[in-house]
């Protein structure tokens, strides 16, 4: 198992160029799949649950027809207890498998840069008042008429615009 | 495993070319998956023999992925934007840029003679890419429902693709600045068998330019043109002696001029645009020939449907507006016997501009189901429906690969509602079906209903579920069915974020998931319950959108979500945005 790399988090965006990034080095996983034999994996799969699984409630019979996933990289840094931390900045929502001590941590070093506030500075507001992140809970049925397809509506003003043009009168000529 | 494939030229005992040789037998994809999963070595042939892809959304992997898996192929179909997009449902910027394919394809696919963009944004420097890097080999090129280029990159194309054996544009938004583009294709191509830029607005094609295609391409089967008056076409019409296929066109002068008029005497795909009862009549020398027939842009009334089906007995394909009327789908249930694939798609809503009969009930699909056995498709607009007419192409339609129905909201009163029981006849009974839509209304169908859709539907891979169900126990009870489903679109329905999300987890099949309209939570993290690797989910916020004469009509929110090898995208709008889910 190779050595965990080392993982730099940019909060506050002082990093200005890291911002627009994610929070995390990105891993090369088209690399990583095409060296790994599907065979292997699958049998690794069965005997050891599939950890990057964040879910308490949902069981995945079927992960097993998923694409290949490296398993090592997510086994790495998380420790038995790790729980998912849920981070919404910037209009961006990241999870990541953390252990409580780590989420402790976390949560202090916002705490001691940014008090908690109902600013829209806070990272994790959702409803923002700028207009970048708008809300993001959907609407209900009765917002929802009938689209109609392009090339019909299309058509349909097409043919009004006959009508309005040709007048009663022209078959006279 | 058998270790032995990866030095050795031979599978099991078998040489390479063996298999080789029986791979060229094997065409379908699914197949193809199957064997390429066997071994190393059979996963290497297979990928060397593979002739087409289709990817299906072209976030889902990167071209230098495609690269890698198939090097050789000769034909790719790449779509973009989300299906919503033709109902003009998705922000016009959202994405699905050719540019990158383009270049990799003009690059490195040294046998890539068919390229097939559909729902995507391509730009005329792609095409010029194109031209100038696989001019002398591309056959065929089909920008489907694009966007984003113009005339001038279709000249680059017609400049230097001499080979072009199809050229097809329909529905796409092309900038037009002149008819060079087609002068060019006449001059230079003598190879052309279709040509399509039907339901395009280009207006500048000379229709001298089309018959010099028509009188130097010998081969030339398939035209769709614009709005091009059908009296100019006289010259094309007597030069295309090897045409089967015929759309567009219009009719503007008098209707008596049009009666001498000659067509091909192969011509047996018909469709006539702005025709009117008075021009009807040119059809009827051989409409008994007709195999497909185009009405969707006509203008006949519900009596010129049935005069007019009458006299083709050997229709296969029909798409016409509802003003066919369940008389004219009566007709054509009598008449026409070798029906394959029927789309009724929808009128106008006032009513001075369609025919008062212009509408389609249990009456007239009851007909069909008893009356074209053979049919394949069917996509219908119904005013009003029961149980019992469902249950009746459940009883008779055993060929139904296709069934999409939308009811339609003028109607206060519904004949026979919840549709629970027809529904699960029909899917059970029609156990051919690969795709199903269901568009209703509140009370259309309750939770059980949506359950008995799950339970019955072991082939379908494609489903839209429009107004269905109560709740989410209605979600979550058709979701533990359904164990084809690769593609889900769910619009007007009342789930939760988190019904979603559970339901997205159960559906095994599942790859793709489009939403709009479901009962957001607070902080949008209900959501997240999907959140694993190589899923993506992206949001397209609520926005106002302006429908024409100064309304602005508000959209509500799309949850997209996808499997992709590529990872998150890179290249979003400001009207799009991602939910990342990372894991270390």
């Amino acid at each position: 198992m190779s050595d965990s790399p080392a993982v730099e988090i940019d909060f506050f965006r002082l990093n200005e160029e890291a911002s627009s990034k994610k929070l995390s080095p990105r891993r090369n996983i088209q690399d990583v799949i095409s060296k790994i034999n599907p065979e292997l994996l699958k049998s690794a799969f069965a005997n050891n649950g599939f950890v990057a699984n964040k879910l308490s409630y949902a069981s995945h019979p079927h992960l097993q027809t998923l694409p290949v996933y490296n398993q090592e990289c997510s086994r790495v840094n998380t420790a038995a207890t790790a729980t998912p931390l849920t981070i919404i900045y910037n209009g961006v929502v990241s999870v990541f498998d953390v252990s409580p001590n780590q989420a402790d941590n976390i949560m202090k070093l916002v705490d001691a840069v940014n008090p908690v506030s109902k600013t829209s500075g806070e990272p994790v507001a959702v409803k923002n008042e700028n207009n970048q992140t708008p809300v993001i809970a959907g609407g209900i049925s009765k917002d929802l008429p009938l689209s109609r397809k392009k090339s019909l509506k299309r058509f349909l003003e097409k043919r009004k615009e006959r009508k309005e043009s040709i007048s009663p009168y022209a078959s006279l000529h | 495993m058998d270790d032995r494939s990866f030095n050795n030229q031979r599978i099991h005992g078998m040489s390479d070319v063996v298999f080789e040789c029986v791979l060229a037998y094997i065409h379908d994809s699914r197949d193809r998956q199957s064997i390429s999963l066997v071994c190393r070595r059979l996963c290497e042939l297979e990928a060397q023999t593979r002739k087409h892809v289709t990817i299906a959304l072209c976030y889902t992997t990167t071209p230098k992925q495609l690269l890698r898996r198939f090097p050789f192929i000769e034909s790719l179909k790449l779509k973009g934007k989300p299906r919503a997009a033709m109902y003009n449902l998705i922000p016009e910027d959202w994405g699905g840029f050719a540019t990158p394919w383009v270049e990799e394809l003009s690059k490195s696919f040294s046998c890539l003679k068919a390229l097939h963009f559909r729902r995507m944004i391509v730009k005329d420097e792609d095409l010029e890419l194109l031209a100038r890097d696989r001019g002398h080999v591309l056959q065929v090129l089909k920008l489907d429902k694009c966007s984003g280029f113009s005339t001038d990159g279709l000249l680059h194309i017609c400049s230097s693709c001499r080979n072009l054996k199809v050229l097809f544009l329909e529905e796409s938004q092309v900038i037009e600045k002149d008819g060079g583009w087609i002068h060019e294709l006449a001059m230079n191509n003598t190879q052309l068998e279709a040509l399509n830029f039907y339901m395009t607005d280009l207006s500048q094609v000379s229709f001298n330019d089309l018959e010099l295609i028509a009188k130097r391409c010998k081969s030339l089967v398939s035209v769709k043109i614009g709005d091009c008056e059908i009296l100019d076409l006289v010259g094309f019409f007597r030069a295309a002696v090897s045409l089967e296929e015929f759309s567009g066109g219009c009719f503007n002068k008098q209707s008596e001029e049009y009666a001498s008029l000659a067509y091909p005497p192969r011509l047996c795909r018909l469709g006539l645009n702005y025709m009117s009862t008075n021009e009807m009549p040119i059809v009827y020398p051989f409409a008994s020939r007709l195999k497909k027939l185009d009405l969707l842009y006509a203008l006949l009334d519900t009596e010129d449907h049935c005069v007019l089906l009458q006299r083709c007995p050997n229709l296969e394909v029909l798409e016409a507006r509802n003003v066919i009327g369940d008389r004219g789908l009566e007709v054509l249930a009598r008449s026409c016997k070798k029906m394959k694939r029927l789309r009724i798609e929808r009128g106008a809503d006032e009513q001075e501009l369609e025919d008062e009969e212009g509408v389609v009930s249990q009456r007239g699909l009851t007909a069909i189901a008893q009356g074209c056995l053979d049919l394949e498709y069917i996509a219908v607009y119904v005013s009003d429906i029961t149980n019992a007419a469902l249950e009746s192409m459940g009883m008779n339609l055993k060929n139904l690969c296709d069934f999409r129905m939308v009811l339609l909201d003028k109607e206060e009163v519904i004949t026979d509602l919840p549709l629970d029981n027809g529904i699960r006849s029909l899917l059970s009974g029609c156990n051919k079906l690969r795709r199903f839509a269901l568009y209703l209304r509140p009370g259309g169908l309750t939770d059980v209903g949506l359950t008995y859709i799950g339970q019955h539907s072991q082939n379908i891979r494609w489903m839209l579920l429009g107004y269905l169900g109560e709740s989410d126990s209605g979600l979550l009870g058709f979701s533990r069915g359904c164990p084809s489903l690769q593609k889900l679109e769910v619009r007007g329905c009342c789930f939760s974020e988190k019904a979603l999300a559970m339901a997205v987890l159960q559906l095994r099949s599942l790859r793709y998931l489009w939403v709009q309209g479901y009962r957001g939570s607070k902080t949008g993290f209900d959501l997240l319950t999907m959140a694993r690797p190589f899923w993506n989910i992206e949001i397209i916020p609520p926005r106002k959108v302006n429908c024409g004469d100064g309304r602005e009509m508000e959209h509500p929110a799309h949850i997209l979500a996808y499997y992709s090898l590529a990872g998150p995208r890179t290249d979003f709008p400001p009207s799009v945005i991602p939910l990342a889910s990372i894991t270390q």
